[in-house]
């Protein structure tokens, strides 16, 4: 899915389209290329960094005493706007980053429960995104002809719709349909929301890259054979195209994850989000926005371990595409 | 004291909203110096130059029929006169008759309502206001379809038996309920039932006079005929409006208007962010300029920490907002239950997420402390909120245990606006503390009041409504009845009664309000109402009684607060050489 | 070709007009009520009535899309006959009952400063992401080639909710270099719409061009390992005329692609961008009108910016073609 205006992620994207990989290198060969690949360790030792941080959040209101959604008045200076007490946003012994303005919510902790958020929508994300796309071009690819028409069609229609905007505007049109078919109102109701539409959006990217890889293995004699010796067209589908595509489905995937990522933090800093009190850092850097002038250091947490992040993010899909296709040049 | 308050203090100008009202009697043996002008002269003030205002939004409407926004009230007075008006001086604000000459004398115990009218005022082409004008400026008000927006006074108080549904479309009909004198010096009122505060209500434009020639429906809006110092030159809508001198308005005849600048020109389409920058570094035409709907809001923390330097032209005063959380009464039903909601409310995070003591101050009570008669200084929760404003959660857990089996889970119902998701975010938190476990309901900006007021079956309630109300004249009956009074509710629409207060003995109470005329008293007794709502029965939960912070360019001089609609006023402004 | 451009020109009305069968059913029967969204706080049964006549939302689904189509192909007039009638002239998109304005007249105020926004920022992210790369390709590994793989890489990991704060934060507030972003008329103020401008330009521009650099740099890399590149310059061709005819017109066909699909998504409207410099364009009159639910004006805007799009997508085809002779065949 692109986001509006600006599409990270996407370059890489837009390169293994105008030079498809091959699916054919041997693993051992691309694996070899990883490990030597000091930028690939690099980066997957930042992804596994903020990936083992939100994974071991719950730990650390333990360790610091207080939760991420705890009040704490005693922090602000009320007669000042109730902004931080101290320099850099109030960062103390107790809040390593500083204390939210007007809240005096502890912004470590908002920061890793954010991360948990922010991480777990855009991986869902793209799981799903990459089944329905992988699927869906699998489909389209091996059966041609009308099958494909339709389904190429469809893919043309979702990437003509304005995606950004589309979510933001879809968001509480199925708020309001999931909430009157009984489910809760709030994050219940909001978190399956955005994975639905970033998904959405998501899955004919991945599904044009494998449906272009299909159609070029379709033909190829392996294929041929099996065909010949009576395979139903499942078990073409998917025991004999499926496992050699594993390589640019990978370099897609790990492309698309940090698009993801951002798109989910678009969608909440424009507020079609998670809800109160519930951290995530879109809706961080959203309630930054009025104090960046007095409070910057509130808007740069967030703002840079998203830069950290997606970077990693796009590093990590440079090396895999480059070890999994030898011809691409850095 | 609180910085606010050192500062309020060495700044001798400001004043403090609306505290200095003084009620006006409904009868006047000698007419007082304030009804009669010219308003006295501002000290300081210099003749001339060029007045700017800028703002975020056009004005919605200017059409005296249907212009009902604070700013847009207090400003559009430099062109429309009403039958009466708020008169501020050096803070001090008081009712005053505008095209009448008294207040209104009722023979009737507010039945019935006479005023006298000022003879030879004119419109802009010199043709003279007449009390038949008067009475069409109310009649065309009734034209709804075509005239949307505005109030609904004149509708719900005016007898009106023949059911006339505005000249537009009855153009022969008549009002009845509406009598001009034989020699047209004063007008008569006939109202459906008692109203004590009449004479506020004739504040708003449909007690304006339009002449019936020059009305032109829905263009009026763009082009009122002008009654006060200042004419429209020109205005398009959602860029620009210019007025200039209006040579047939007579100062002597006005005690609360003036005309300093020769010119004033309104440029509209600004941003919040990039408005607050220009007025907050004065810079550019800025300078000479303020603007009617633009508070610091993300200036605010620097604009105080730099106090001194702004002191000549930093605003800070009590809005006519009351913050409060409403309690639906249709859905929680125990008593316990309610009494805890308002015990595990901490004030002072609610406060700090709305800015901290800039942004307000505690409230125990949904009336403002500046109306003296009303405002009840009561105990919430065993304690006075003014000095220990935190969550009482023990004693909502207590309240908790008394009624075991009753419903905890309660869904919060706010806007996604402003600082008021941080607010409810507060609530949310002192609910949980104190044993509650609380669903969030973020509601889009438009529709809120709709959607929070709904009780059709089938539609979520939200348990606990985060709201707030600005009165519309300086007096309980201008709060209490339309918040708590049970008898305005339909079985689908609570209006504003959010919390759909309708217990029984509360509305014998109401009904008895009713019928008191006298205005002290109906605040006296509207106060103990409200009191006994907040107390007994804990349909509300009031929080803060919201400030305003403006800024203005340092070369204008004269802009004060309007107590009457707790606005900045430019009426009395002037620019500097 | 003119078979070519008819047969791409209905290929896009039909997305055209399945995307916007999809966002009219959507929008309009899923949410609660557009009606009760409009009516506001002293909602009447009688005001609810008329404004459903109004806004002809009284009659059957069906019927209101054709009418919203008509409007758009010729026009329509609401209440005709009567003393409010509206005439709304083609293309005419409907009538916001929030703000009291037809959308086409919304649009049209609105698309000034999302035009301003596009017009300065493609030429700066073209500029810079063009030479970039192709100092980048020719002086491979060189202190300059890394450097602006450098910031390409950041660019492309950057967010311009993040970046666009930091600068105005240092170069606004803090240094004073450049005045506070907004938008004034150019034909009134150019120098201040300039000013205005120049934040919102820098931020885009820096952001956008990270994805042409690397595009420009591997499409120039891989077209100079090509057999006539090398024969090229074994005629003994002058360097800069390879550089510069053979190379960069190879390459450039990729970059017109990108280009053409950014900048059709752009002048949808700059959600982001918009919403951070607080500029009134087509993406702050979407944003704004998902905030008020003014369902009019979100069909509006998602058509326009889907409309773009698909111009877009046409435009790039067709330039392809125009500059690939092999495409022309296909």
């Amino acid at each position: 899915m692109s986001i509006y205006e600006k599409a990270s992620g996407i370059p890489a994207l837009k390169l293994i389209e105008a030079a498809p990989i091959t699916g054919r290198s041997p693993a051992a060969i691309a694996w070899s290329h990883l490990k030597s690949d000091r930028t690939a360790w690099i980066s997957s030792f930042f992804i596994f960094i903020f990936l083992f941080i939100g994974v071991i959040a719950p730990i650390f209101p333990r360790i610091l005493h207080t939760t991420p959604d705890a009040f704490h008045p005693e922090t602000l200076d009320a007669e000042l706007g109730a902004m931080p007490i101290g320099s850099f946003g109030g960062i103390s012994t107790q809040h390593w980053f500083g204390v939210e303005p007007r809240t005096g919510r502890d912004i470590f902790l908002r920061f890793v429960f954010g991360a948990r958020t922010s991480l777990s929508i855009a991986l869902i994300a793209t799981v799903i995104a990459t089944v329905i796309g992988v699927s869906i071009g699998l489909i389209s690819g091996f059966f041609g002809g009308k099958v494909d028409q339709v389904l190429s069609r469809l893919m043309e229609i979702i990437l003509a719709f304005p995606s950004i905007l589309f979510a933001l505007a879809i968001t509480p049109v199925l708020e309001s349909v999931l909430t009157r078919a009984g489910l809760p109102d709030g994050n219940g109701v909001r978190i399956p929301v955005m994975i639905f539409v970033i998904s959405t959006f998501g899955w004919p990217y991945i599904a044009r890259i494998v449906r272009g890889q299909v159609i070029s293995l379709r033909e190829r004699e392996f294929i041929e054979a099996a065909r010949a010796l009576g395979a139903s067209r499942w078990h073409l589908v998917f025991r004999e195209i499926l496992p050699n595509l594993w390589a640019p489905i990978l370099v897609t995937v790990a492309l698309n994850i940090p698009t993801f990522i951002t798109t989910e933090a678009a969608l909440t800093f424009l507020g079609a989000g998670v809800i109160e009190p519930t951290s995530d850092w879109g809706a961080m850097l959203l309630a930054s926005v009025p104090f960046y002038r007095v409070d910057p250091m509130y808007t740069f947490i967030p703002g840079f371990a998203l830069f950290i992040l997606v970077l990693a993010f796009n590093l990590l899909g440079d090396s895999v595409r480059d070890a999994l296709d030898p011809k691409s040049s850095r | 004291m609180s910085l606010r308050n050192k500062f309020l203090a060495s700044v001798g100008a400001l004043a403090l909203g609306a505290t200095a009202m003084s009620m006006a009697p409904t009868a006047q043996a000698a007419t007082p110096a304030s009804w009669s002008g010219p308003a006295p002269a501002v000290k300081g003030a210099v003749t001339g130059g060029t007045l700017t205002i800028l703002n975020q939004g056009d004005f919605e409407h200017i059409d005296p029929a249907r212009n009902y926004v604070g700013g847009t009230l207090d400003f559009y007075r430099f062109f429309i006169r009403t039958l009466t008006q708020y008169r501020t001086i050096n803070g001090k604000t008081e009712l005053v008759p505008d095209v009448a000459a008294d207040l209104g004398t009722t023979p009737d115990n507010g039945k019935t309502w006479t005023f006298k009218l000022r003879t030879n005022l004119k419109y802009e082409d010199g043709s003279k206001i007449t009390c038949q004008d008067l009475k069409y400026g109310t009649m065309r008000s009734f034209n709804d379809e075509i005239l949307d927006g505005g109030t609904t006074y004149a509708e719900d108080f005016l007898q009106n038996e023949t059911g006339f549904k505005g000249p537009y479309t009855d153009p022969t009909g008549d009002l009845t309920s509406i009598i001009c004198s034989p020699k047209g010096d004063a007008i008569t009122y006939k109202l459906a039932y008692a109203v004590p505060y009449f004479a506020y209500v004739t504040t708003f434009g449909s007690f304006s006079p339009v002449p019936k020639a020059k009305d032109t429906k829905q263009n009026y809006d763009l082009r009122p005929v002008s009654s006060g110092p200042y004419k429209i030159e020109s205005y398009n809508r959602g860029k620009n409006m210019t007025l200039i001198r209006n040579k047939n308005w007579d100062p002597k005849s006005d005690p609360l208007r003036w005309n300093y600048p020769d010119k004033i020109v309104v440029k509209f389409g600004y941003e919040q962010n990039a408005l607050e920058n220009m007025l907050f570094s004065d810079s550019g035409e800025a300078k000479r300029a303020m603007s009617l709907d633009t508070q610091m809001v993300t200036n605010l923390a620097e604009a105080l920490t730099y106090s001194p330097l702004f002191k000549d032209r930093l605003y800070a005063f009590d809005s006519p907002y009351a913050r409060y959380l409403a309690i639906n009464m249709d859905t929680v039903t125990d008593i316990n239950v309610r009494k805890a909601i308002q015990c595990a409310v901490n004030l002072e995070t609610v406060l700090l997420a709305a800015g901290g003591t800039n942004a307000g101050m505690y409230a125990n009570s949904l009336i403002p402390t500046s109306l003296k008669n009303a405002y009840r200084n009561f105990n919430v929760c065993g304690r006075d909120v003014h000095t220990s404003p935190t969550g009482q959660t023990d004693a909502a857990k207590a309240l908790l245990a008394k009624s075991p089996t009753a419903k905890k889970d309660l869904i919060l119902a706010y806007r996604d606006k402003g600082t008021e998701p941080a607010r409810a975010a507060a609530v949310q938190q002192a609910l949980i503390a104190a044993g509650f476990k609380v669903t969030m309901m973020k509601l889009p900006r438009a529709g809120y009041y709709t959607r929070i007021g709904q009780r059709d079956v089938g539609v979520v309630q939200p348990d606990v409504i985060q709201t707030s109300w600005g009165f519309d004249w300086a007096a309980a009956s201008g709060i209490v009845p339309a918040l708590l009074d049970g008898r305005t509710m339909s079985p689908t629409d609570s209006h504003s009664n959010y919390s759909r207060q309708n217990e029984p003995s509360m509305q014998s109470l109401f009904a008895k309000a009713d019928m008191i005329t006298d205005p002290v008293k109906s605040d006296k007794a509207l106060g103990d109402l409200e009191q006994k709502i907040v107390v007994d029965f804990a349909g509300v939960v009031p929080m803060y009684i919201e400030a305003s912070t403006f800024m203005t360019g340092s070369k204008l001089g004269g802009v004060q607060v309007e107590g009457g609609y707790g606005t900045l006023s430019p009426l009395a402004a002037f620019v500097r050489k | 070709m003119l078979a070519y451009l008819v047969r791409r020109l209905i290929g896009g009305a039909t997305v055209m007009v399945l995307v916007s069968i999809f966002v009219f059913g959507l929008f309009f029967v899923l949410p609660a009520d557009p009606a009760r969204l409009a009516c506001g706080k002293s909602c009447t049964p009688e005001l609810m009535a008329e404004i459903r006549h109004t806004l002809e939302l009284d009659i059957p689904l069906p019927a209101q899309y054709f009418r919203f189509v008509k409007g758009i192909v010729s026009g329509r007039t609401y209440l005709a006959g009567s003393e409010a009638q509206l005439d709304c002239a083609a293309p005419c998109l409907g009538y916001s009952y929030q703000t009291d304005e037809l959308v086409t007249n919304l649009l049209k105020d609105r698309a000034p400063a999302t035009l301003s926004i596009a017009f300065g920022a493609s030429i700066l992210w073209l500029l810079i992401g063009l030479s970039s790369g192709i100092v980048s390709a020719l002086r491979r590994a060189t202190w300059i080639d890394k450097f602006s793989q450098g910031a390409a890489l950041a660019g492309a990991s950057l967010q311009i909710y993040f970046v666009g704060l930091v600068l105005q934060f240092i170069l606004v507030d803090k240094l004073g270099w450049l005045s506070s972003p907004g938008y004034v008329s150019p034909n009134d103020y150019p120098m201040e719409w300039a000013q205005g401008m120049i934040l919102p330009w820098l931020t885009l521009g820096f952001l956008l061009s990270a994805i042409y650099a690397r595009l420009t740099r591997a499409g120039m890399i891989e077209v100079m390992s090509e057999d006539y590149i090398r024969t090229a310059r074994a005629k003994g061709l002058p360097s800069r005329r390879v550089n510069f005819k053979h190379v960069m017109r190879a390459a450039i066909t990729p970059i017109i692609t990108v280009f053409g699909l950014d900048l059709g998504q752009l002048l949808g409207g700059a959600v982001i961008t918009e919403y951070v410099f607080n500029i009134p364009g087509l993406g702050k009159l979407a944003t704004e009108a998902v905030s008020n639910v003014d369902l009019p004006v979100i069909v509006g805007t998602v058509l326009v910016a889907a409309v773009f799009i698909v111009i877009a997508n046409i435009v790039v085809d067709l330039v392809y073609m125009i500059l690939d002779p092999k495409v022309r065949l296909a």
